[in-house]
């Protein structure tokens, strides 16, 4: 592993035709961190985070998983990557438990598996439902459960709890709490919530225009700026609260 | 109504503002309106085909008509010869008889084709007119054809005309190897095509790249769930139609499954190059639509092709829907052997495997 980061990403910058969406971000997670990238919309933090998913490629820096590069080791990262992206679409005639099944053998999983992650996300009584007929909390939780299902050592979740009720937020909150607890899993989680970040990470990077304009955990961030809570230090930071457009077009 | 008027005003931006609702959803009709229009309704001219059969002790009344009034023209039918005849009508129009002076054998082939739709024959007794009576098209070329050469018929006191009897001469018989063949293409198109480009948008083909998932396997597992569908829909249609139409099947089964697997392929590879790229749900049917239709129209899947001008026959012969379904047809109406379909089902096995080599290195799956 590069430097002991399981993930490592080195000056990594992105242009769309004449918007710069990343201008040389840099960002290194160790095992078992928790780690939430927060930034209003257009801040590039989706970008970034396709790129470290190996869904784009940058214009120009490096990504290494685990000492893995996406050009050779793919495969590799696919195998030890569990992700969940911004918008949650499956086959909408297949039930839940058909859906987990499915994403099982693509990792060569066995039942057993299937059923424990059914229980972990709290599913039990929709493993017969079609994924059409779910909530939009219990597709959040599905999306998850497949996201988790090869154990992954490196999580990547885009607004994972966006659109979703406190209750159905709380609950997604609950199931990354415990796969914390675990510490196997490193999770990289981005995020328009400040409270989520709060509650889950131990490291908080603030992008905007695409740069990091400032990181550390949450307690060290409020201890530095004075700030009464992360609302206000983001506020005070880009001038601008989290759910600000700050670009119109989406990449 | 101001709520009303700025909704249909929104509404009509989002559509115009797409350049690929523009080309494929307005653009197309258009031009294919303009093409088919251009080149089958300018001259409208129906074009009717009748084989004249001279048998043993005939007057030669028939053969002596066609050879006196009507002008011989090339037959790109092996064993026929083929004259032509425009006539005007007050209730079908302006018509062109085509003549085929053929063989009994060869006269019940060209039948099965859809070729012609009428045979007519002369023996000691007169003259005698087969056809399909369900069959609106052969009832009014056996109208327009017996006026027309009536005059030479006075020796006999009338003539007979009977409803055909010879197996795979129907128009259902024409109809349903057609209809076997469009079905193979339609489920191909929509079922893989549509769906890959759904999903594409949708970005469920993104999600399950994100796995170790071979790419391969999902799009032969599209194409194997295809075929499977394909096959129960197909037998379905021909099990029914031997129950209920008394189709025969001359050919072998063995042949049969060959052509509608080398069909599924063709089809399949197809669909891959034409879902490509897009990942607009409007433009991918846009261009199902636009790969689909003509050949829908033009590869004799309700009628023959043979009724169209001559200029578009070498096109619209190597269709791969034609091709297709001139198989299908010959197999289940004429049973030749496997060999000498050999050919065709390489063709269309080969144009498969072409375009799915093709679509893979242009494909976009996210």
């Amino acid at each position: 592993m590069k430097n002991n980061c399981l993930v490592c990403a080195e000056d990594i910058r992105k242009t769309f035709k004449d918007v710069q969406a990343l201008k040389g971000v840099n960002l290194s997670v160790a095992q078992g961190e928790f780690v939430a990238i927060l930034g209003p919309n257009g801040a590039g933090k989706t970008t970034f985070v396709e790129i470290i998913e190996g869904i784009q490629t940058p214009d120009k820096g490096s990504i290494y998983i685990k000492g893995f590069t996406w050009k050779k080791d793919a495969r590799e990262i696919h195998k030890l990557m569990g992700l969940s992206l911004q918008e949650t679409i499956f086959f909408e005639r297949i039930t839940t438990l058909e859906t987990l099944r499915l994403f099982a053998s693509f990792f060569n999983l066995d039942e057993n598996r299937v059923q424990r992650i059914l229980d972990m996300v709290t599913l039990r009584d929709k493993a017969q439902a079609r994924t059409a007929h779910l909530s939009g909390g219990q597709r959040q939780k599905l999306a998850l459960g497949i996201s988790i299902l090869n154990d992954p050592e490196v999580l990547i979740l885009d607004e994972p709890t966006t659109g979703l009720d406190p209750a159905a937020r709380r609950e997604i909150w609950n199931i990354l709490n415990d796969l914390k607890m675990k510490g196997k899993t490193s999770l990289i989680l981005t995020t328009h919530y400040m409270d989520e970040a709060n509650f889950l990470c131990d490291r908080i990077i603030m992008m905007d225009k695409g740069t990091i304009i400032k990181e550390g955990s949450p307690a060290q961030l409020l201890k530095e700026s004075g700030k009464a809570n992360l609302d206000e230090l983001f506020i005070y930071l880009t001038g601008r609260g989290l759910g600000d457009e700050t670009v119109s077009k989406t990449y | 109504m101001k709520q009303l008027a700025r909704l249909i005003e929104i509404q009509i931006k989002e559509l115009i503002r797409d350049p690929g609702v523009i080309l494929w959803g307005i653009g197309f009709p258009v031009l294919m309106a303009w093409g088919l229009g251009l080149a089958f309704s300018s001259k409208p001219i129906n074009i009717r085909s009748i084989a004249i059969v001279d048998n043993l002790n005939s007057k030669h009344s028939l053969i002596n008509y066609v050879l006196n009034n009507t002008k011989e023209v090339a037959s790109k039918v092996a064993q026929t010869r083929r004259f032509e005849q425009t006539i005007e009508t007050r209730a079908y129009g302006t018509n062109k008889l085509n003549f085929y002076l053929a063989t009994p054998v060869t006269a019940v082939q060209l039948l099965k084709r859809g070729i012609i739709v009428v045979l007519a024959s002369e023996d000691s007794d007169g003259v005698k007119y087969e056809f399909d009576p369900r069959n609106q098209d052969a009832q009014i070329t056996y109208f327009i054809a017996r006026s027309m050469i009536e005059n030479n018929l006075k020796e006999y006191a009338l003539d007979k005309v009977q409803p055909i009897e010879v197996s795979g001469t129907r128009y259902v018989d024409f109809l349903i190897p057609g209809m076997v063949g469009m079905g193979i293409m339609m489920s191909c198109m929509w079922g893989i095509s549509y769906s890959l480009i759904e999903r594409r948008s949708k970005k469920l083909l993104r999600r399950l790249l994100a796995t170790p998932m071979k790419r391969s396997y999902y799009l032969f597992s599209q194409i194997f769930t295809r075929m499977f569908m394909g096959f129960i829909e197909a037998s379905i249609l021909i099990a029914f139609s031997m129950y209920y139409f008394k189709l025969q099947i001359n050919g072998s089964f063995l042949a049969l499954f060959l052509t509608f697997l080398a069909g599924n392929w063709a089809f399949s590879g197809f669909s891959i190059f034409t879902a490509s790229r897009t990942t607009s749900i409007d433009i991918g049917t846009g261009i199902i639509n636009a790969v689909t239709t003509p050949m829908m129209v033009l590869s004799g899947v309700f009628f023959s092709y043979h009724n169209f001008p001559e200029w578009a026959q070498p096109v619209i012969k190597y269709l791969p829907l034609t091709i297709l379904i001139d198989t299908l047809r010959r197999i289940i109406l004429e049973g030749p052997d496997l060999i000498s379909v050999s050919k065709e089902i390489l063709i269309l096995a080969i144009f498969g495997t072409l375009c799915f080599i093709a679509g893979l290195k242009i494909f976009k799956w996210y």
